[in-house]
């Protein structure tokens, strides 16, 4: 036997060992130590006894891949940095290029800030997905508070279109022993108040009127208030063409004179300047046009065409101090506060109280600023707390953002330690991470005034019952600063928790591991679906009463039937129909000819339309009585026979108007319940006698009692109402009233037709069905709760994205530990149901805190704004719905991932890193 | 298993051996195969680099020693900042025992 030369072990590790880029002496070393190594097992081998051969074969299967080896040392060796540069995949590179550069470049804000975004503009470009879904979130939350705002800014804030206008008020009067806070003003009235005060620069009375032109192809309606002396100097206004009116034609029979709206002018005249001086029929009357108002003037109504001078009449100054129908402008004088006005016209009033005690008695004076007109004030809790509602979209959305963030700070997180290794500042790195999130925001804002832009545009072109003042809305620079300082506010708020997390990124950590420092990260998602979950549940809850409240409006019985029912307007002007016979016969013939068209089934005449939200009151005595303010009033509708019929309107006790109740006949009326209850308790009213405003002095004789009409709307307060016959009573405005078994489609034009063979002269006003009338009279209500309930829906869609997010990633990092609960014997449908029951305690906890959080805020809704209509702010059917929705919204976010996560494959799951 | 979890193991393996005195490399290997009874197989090519690695992070302190009569071997002693860390790693290994465990009853449940 040969003794075998010891095996140079040092020499079989370097022929064997891939070369390891280090020091020559560090190489050395480690070729040494692994030398002794193999030499190690070896010897031990020899020395239990092992053959050469086997002792070999025994130190060499102690290495077995070389190439693995020196790539294991490799990197345990290499200094951190250079290590992470052998290793970085190519979009990380970026990252080590920019931080170099910055180094270079030293600080200057400017260029940082520069940097910042175009580097956030590149990194954004890069998952474009990401980008895309977190733009589109807050696209959508920044998109309705620019658009609530906007209608914020131009029913709320804008300054009124006039000079100085925040001078402007409207001098009106008020009977609060009546629950009327404000109301219209007698002409009487109104005159000594101009005699007595000196609170005003300006002070001008408005009435309304319509007139029908008859210088067209048709007879058009034209409406526009006559106005006092001062009227456009009150507003300080300038017409456009032409001139306004002067002293002299406010004398009786010099005030045929018309000013006319721009859109008048280029409808009527085609625009054309010779329209000045031109004569126009109204009512059969000549007219002067005399000046035209530029197309910015609008008051209180943009609808306004013509104003024409108000000159009373002398009846209506000496008798008619109780009548009040004057609206009117004013402008408080040079130093004047409102508070002064308020008192001299308190004083002015409660003078006139005592001197003119039958009508005035209970009158005083209240002054309320233009901008507060027109239906703004009613509107404005509606807009408040649509802009909390927006807000609360807003954060949801903001929450939704920043979970998306935290998700991808599990992607982020190594480039942000390499950054941090290569020296990038904590504050820095986090600046330039917020800088991403505004860029963000940015790009949200954009999108979000582009929805602003669009919407508005729908909300300008909504009626004025509507919205009031809506064409003020659209997106000026007010909106845009808004919408601006949102996005910056919005993408530190969701970018700044997710920056702080990964800025605080412990770099060893980082680079030790592919991203499971995310512990802390996963608990702050949780707590921000908790807070979604609690804000998409208080808006839900918010929205859900509206919505009970809405259906409680539109299921009042209103005491009137509508389907089938049409109305339109129509006049016997004074001048062409002098008598009262005159004007009877005139409707008489429309009645019949309207009641021959095919379809109609019945016809009938009012002087007020019920649930028009129009109204005409007169006060009301029991016969004998006399004549006093403190006198109840009722609404007065005179009709023909067969009215309640066609109506619908139930006749409770006596008789309906017949042919023979006329001018000759005894007078006689119908009351309603309401005022059967309040004026004859425990009585039969029928045969009673009473006597009733607009001509007092005529005892009525009850023949009948009708079922309870609404006037106003279904949330109104039940007034007295008296019917009287059109035909003791005629007038020259009256409403036809038609019933039709058909479709309805094709009667306005035929009722054209039945009025022109009549009379040519006359129009058809304003022909318009029941149903119009009804969703009318709840279109402010509507109004809040459609909006309230679309951005309520937004909210649960955002809550339900960030719960589902949230799960997803909650999975995605469980995988292993389901794998192993898998591998250890648990079913599919268990890890179903422990994952979709970490989900919905997430949203317990939310739904819980909204629960308290919808009490109290639905509670001071209601006290500020009584939104609610027939609920409580507690309502539990509410509170119960809204909580099974949200169940079944989360449950289902949260069942996506578990089941996903139940069909995870062990053997994948276990491996998964 | 996963990689994580073997390098964990691993190296509270190793500053435990370090623990009570200064090693070489060889002699560590031979340790950790005698103490775990054979279940634990340890590769060089694993433990190497892993004290390599350990020392890098400043836990462990290599250095060259001649004893008389023998060649020179690289004993590897724990650093302050090594001794420190141990508790910890102890701690964090003995929670994923316990989760594990507990895992393994609810699923067997």
């Amino acid at each position: 036997m040969r003794e075998r030369k010891p095996i140079d072990w040092k020499r079989y590790v370097r022929q064997r060992l891939p070369t390891l880029g280090l020091s020559g002496a560090r190489e050395q070393e480690i070729v040494e130590e692994l030398a002794q190594q193999l030499d190690g097992a070896y010897s031990e081998a020899l020395a239990r006894g092992e053959s050469v051969a086997e002792a070999e074969g025994r130190a060499a299967a102690q290495i077995p891949n070389w190439a693995s080896l020196a790539l294991e040392i490799r990197r345990a060796e290499q200094p951190l940095v250079e290590k992470i540069a052998a290793t970085v995949p190519e979009n990380w590179r970026e990252a080590m290029r920019e931080e170099n550069l910055r180094k270079r470049r030293g600080g200057n804000m400017f260029a940082d800030l520069f940097q910042d975004v175009q580097y956030a503009l590149r990194m954004l470009r890069k998952s474009p997905g990401f980008a895309a879904l977190v733009v589109l979130t807050l696209a959508l939350g920044i998109g309705a508070n620019s658009t609530i705002f906007s209608v914020i800014n131009g029913v709320l804030l804008r300054p009124l279109p006039y000079s100085e206008p925040e001078q402007l008020v409207r001098v009106l009067e008020s009977n609060p022993g009546k629950g009327w806070p404000t109301f219209s003003v007698s002409p009487p009235n109104f005159l000594d108040w101009r005699a007595q005060t000196h609170s005003f620069a300006g002070l001008a009375a408005t009435e309304n009127n319509a007139y029908t032109y008859t210088g067209g192809d048709v007879p058009e309606r034209w409406t526009g208030p006559q106005v006092t002396e001062g009227f456009f100097e009150t507003l300080r206004v300038q017409p456009e063409l032409g001139r306004l009116f002067i002293p002299d034609e406010f004398q009786p029979g010099k005030n045929h004179v018309v000013v006319i709206s721009d859109a008048l002018w280029r409808s009527a005249f085609a625009g054309d300047p010779a329209a000045i001086g031109r004569s126009v029929s109204l009512d059969g009357q000549s007219y002067t046009v005399i000046g035209v108002m530029g197309p910015k003037f609008r008051f209180l109504s943009a609808a306004t065409q013509v104003w024409a001078p108000l000159v009373f009449t002398p009846n209506e100054l000496q008798n008619a101090r109780g009548a009040h129908f004057l609206g009117d402008i004013a402008r408080l004088g040079p130093g004047v506060s409102l508070a002064q006005a308020q008192s001299e016209m308190a004083a002015i009033a409660e003078r006139l109280e005592k001197q003119y005690p039958v009508s005035n008695s209970g009158w005083t004076v209240a002054i309320v600023p233009l901008s507060e007109g027109g239906g703004v004030a009613q509107i404005r809790p509606a807009l408040l707390v649509l802009l909390g509602a927006v807000g609360f979209v807003l954060l949801i959305a903001c929450a939704n953002a920043a979970n998306m963030l935290l998700a991808r700070a599990t992607v982020r997180h190594r480039e942000i330690a390499i950054r941090l290794a290569l020296g990038a500042g904590r504050a820095r790195v986090v600046r330039q991470l917020l800088t991403e999130s505004v860029v963000l925001s940015f790009a949200g804002a954009a999108l979000g005034l582009l929805i602003a832009f669009w919407s508005t545009r729908v909300i300008a072109a909504l009626p004025p019952r509507f919205l009031p003042r809506a064409q003020m809305v659209s997106v000026d620079g007010r909106v845009l600063f808004f919408t601006l300082a949102l996005a910056l506010v919005t993408g530190i708020l969701f970018g700044l928790a997710p920056a702080l997390t990964l800025g605080r990124e412990d770099l060893a950590g980082a680079l030790k591991d592919g991203g499971r420092a995310g512990a802390a990260r996963g608990g702050l998602r949780k707590l921000l679906v908790v807070a979604e979950v609690m804000l998409a549940f208080v808006l839900l809850s918010g929205a859900g009463l509206l919505v009970r409240s809405f259906t409680h409006l539109t299921s009042v019985d209103l005491g009137l039937q509508t389907a089938g029912r049409y109305a339109f307007d129509l006049s016997a002007p004074q001048t062409r129909y002098p008598t009262p016979q005159k004007q009877l016969e005139f409707f008489s013939q429309v009645q019949q000819r309207v009641a021959a068209l095919p379809g109609v089934d019945s016809v009938a005449l009012v002087s007020l339309i019920p649930i028009s939200g129009d109204d005409e009151m007169y006060e009301v005595a029991l016969a004998g009585q006399p004549s006093s303010e403190s006198n109840p009033s009722a609404l007065s509708y005179r009709v023909t026979p067969g009215f309640l019929r066609t109506m619908g309107i139930r006749l409770l006790a006596g008789r309906d108007f017949t042919a023979a109740d006329d001018l000759t006949a005894p007078h006689v009326c119908i009351i309603n319940d309401v005022f059967a209850r309040a004026m004859f308790p425990g009585r039969d009213p029928i045969g009673q006698k009473i006597q009733f405003g607009h001509q007092f002095n005529i005892v009525r004789e009850i023949v009948g009692v009708a079922g309870y009409v609404n006037q106003y709307g279904p949330a109104e307060e039940k007034s007295l109402q008296v019917y009287e016959p059109f035909a003791q009573f005629p007038r020259t405005d009256m409403s036809l009233i038609l019933r039709t078994s058909g479709s309805g489609a094709g009667l306005a034009a035929a009722a054209r037709v039945a009025v022109r063979e009549v009379d040519p002269q006359q129009a058809v006003i304003g022909f318009r069905s029941f149903d119009e009338l009804v969703s009318e009279s709840v279109s402010l209500p509507r109004f809040r709760t459609v909006l309230l309930g679309l951005f309520a829906g937004l909210a649960a869609l955002l809550a339900a994205a960030g719960l589902y997010g949230v799960m997803s990633y909650t999975v995605t990092q469980q995988t292993q530990e389901i794998g192993i609960r898998m591998a250890l014997g648990a079913q599919p449908s268990q890890i179903l149901r422990l994952m979709v029951s970490r989900g919905m305690g997430l949203v317990a906890a939310g739904v819980a805190l909204g629960l308290a959080g919808a009490l109290i805020l639905t509670r001071v809704m209601q006290s500020f704004a009584a939104f609610l209509f027939g609920v409580k702010p507690n309502d539990p059917a509410t509170l119960v719905a809204v909580t099974i929705l949200f169940a079944v919204v989360a449950a289902t976010a949260c069942w996506l991932p578990a089941w996903r996560a139940s069909r995870v494959d062990p053997l994948v799951a276990l491996r998964y890193e | 298993m996963q990689p994580e979890l073997k390098k964990g193991t691993a190296e509270v393996l190793i500053l435990s051996l370090l623990e009570q005195r200064p090693r070489h490399g060889y002699e560590i290997a031979k340790l950790i195969e005698k103490r775990s009874e054979g279940v634990l197989e340890f590769h060089v090519a694993s433990l190497y680099p892993m004290l390599y690695r350990l020392e890098r992070r400043g836990w462990i302190e290599g250095r060259w020693l001649e004893k008389p009569g023998q060649r020179r071997r690289r004993f590897y002693k724990l650093t302050t900042a090594g001794r420190r860390a141990l508790p910890e790693e102890r701690k964090n290994w003995r929670e994923f025992i316990r989760a594990i465990e507990r895992v393994a009853q609810v699923g067997n449940a």
